[in-house]
């Protein structure tokens, strides 16, 4: 299936569509917007291909990717928590932040695929599959959800899991883990209110990780 | 309610009454089931033939209408709070709320989190604290005895008389 795949995106997609695979054999296609939609009709509709089953859709936030923070040899003061620091470079991440991932199935060919495309931070589009795999739409309301992607041509896209006016988007990188606010029940008024968090934000006490014997290799 | 005006100085009478009401209130709790997560599948267990709630008069029900006790096993979050206030809102009373599981008692493991109400007694007021995570069934069972005894220690006719 590979070879095959490799015929379709040089003769079809060249230069728009990067195949990476795994130690494990698994096949990740990095893709290109603009042709995105017309790789998926192809790879949906082709005999032998078939991939007609969407198992899921998911965002990834890359940033700070790659840094290892559990490294250190001294503790730090400013600990390890998501969401308080302040000298995060995001000019570094403009084309790479964010990315969504899908896992296809061809039922009658036992095969599965992963597609990736990355969507800019000036517009966070990525054209919606909705129409391909009617599975998508709850998937890619998910996705907008928890990373703030927007799906370009999707029916209904809104919150699916958060609180009703919800505000941010709580899987991004830079979202305070503790949220701003909480809420209780009014005696008095005889409903819940939301007031600003009251509990401190959580900063992890800094873990070290030895460079001693037992981790020589 | 008329019977305390025909009961009006009596002492002796009132309380006996109250003994039978509470007899009556502690052979027949029944909880609204309110699952939210894995507290409630110990829950189950707990309604289930090994533990058999049912020996102690409590049957589960569906509807809020019919229920006088609310198990609130599992995290409450913050979309759910409402439903759950409504809920117990529809309770007719007296009522009474048994917060099952560190998560219910006061955020336990998610008390970070950014969707998540810190314990349900922000929401309604509890009565019984069962602490675990999730608790055993023996435990649930331990905290509804204890919730028995809570309620056989309430006078609901001798008090107002008192007053």
């Amino acid at each position: 299936m590979l070879e095959y795949i490799k015929n379709i995106i040089n003769n079809k997609f060249y230069n728009n569509a990067n195949i990476v695979t795994s130690t494990t054999n698994e096949i990740t296609i990095d893709i290109e917007k603009p042709v995105f939609i017309d790789f998926c009709k192809l790879i949906k509709n082709d005999e032998n291909l078939k991939f007609d089953g969407l198992m899921d859709v998911s965002g990834v936030d890359y940033l700070d990717y790659g840094k290892s923070y559990w490294e250190t040899i001294d503790s730090t003061s400013k600990g390890f928590s998501r969401g308080h620091k302040a000298d995060i470079n995001y000019s570094l991440y403009m084309k790479k932040r964010f990315c969504v991932s899908y896992h296809l199935l061809s039922y009658s060919k036992n095969k599965r695929l992963r597609l990736r495309v990355f969507a800019d931070l000036k517009d966070m589009c990525v054209p919606s599959v909705v129409n391909l795999w009617s599975t998508a739409n709850w998937h890619e309301r998910e996705v907008y959800d928890f990373f703030g992607i927007i799906f370009l041509g999707h029916p209904n896209l809104i919150r699916i899991l958060t609180d009703y006016g919800f505000e941010g988007h709580p899987l991004r990188k830079d979202f305070p883990l503790t949220g701003k606010y909480e809420i209780r029940y009014e005696e008095n008024k005889e409903k819940i209110i939301r007031e600003a968090s009251s509990i401190k934000r959580i900063i992890n006490t800094p873990k070290i990780v030895r460079k001693d014997f037992r981790y020589k290799k | 309610m008329g019977i305390d005006e025909k009961l009006n100085p009596g002492g002796f009478i009132t309380t006996n009454v109250d003994k039978v009401i509470n007899w009556a209130r502690t052979g027949s709790l029944w909880p609204m089931t309110f699952g939210l997560a894995c507290c409630a599948v110990e829950m189950m267990q707990t309604g289930a033939s090994r533990f058999d709630l049912d020996r102690f008069g409590i049957i589960f029900r569906p509807s809020p209408r019919q229920s006088d006790l609310m198990i609130v096993a599992g995290i409450l979050t913050n979309k759910m709070a409402s439903a759950l206030r409504k809920v117990y809102d529809q309770m007719p009373s007296p009522k009474w709320v048994v917060s099952m599981g560190s998560c219910a008692n006061g955020g336990g493991y998610y008390y970070y989190s950014y969707s998540v109400v810190r314990g349900c007694d922000r929401i309604v007021p509890v009565d019984v604290y069962v602490p675990g995570c999730p608790p055993t069934p023996e435990a649930l069972i331990y905290g509804l005895l204890k919730l028995q005894e809570k309620i056989k220690r309430t006078n609901s006719i001798a008090k107002k008389i008192k007053e």
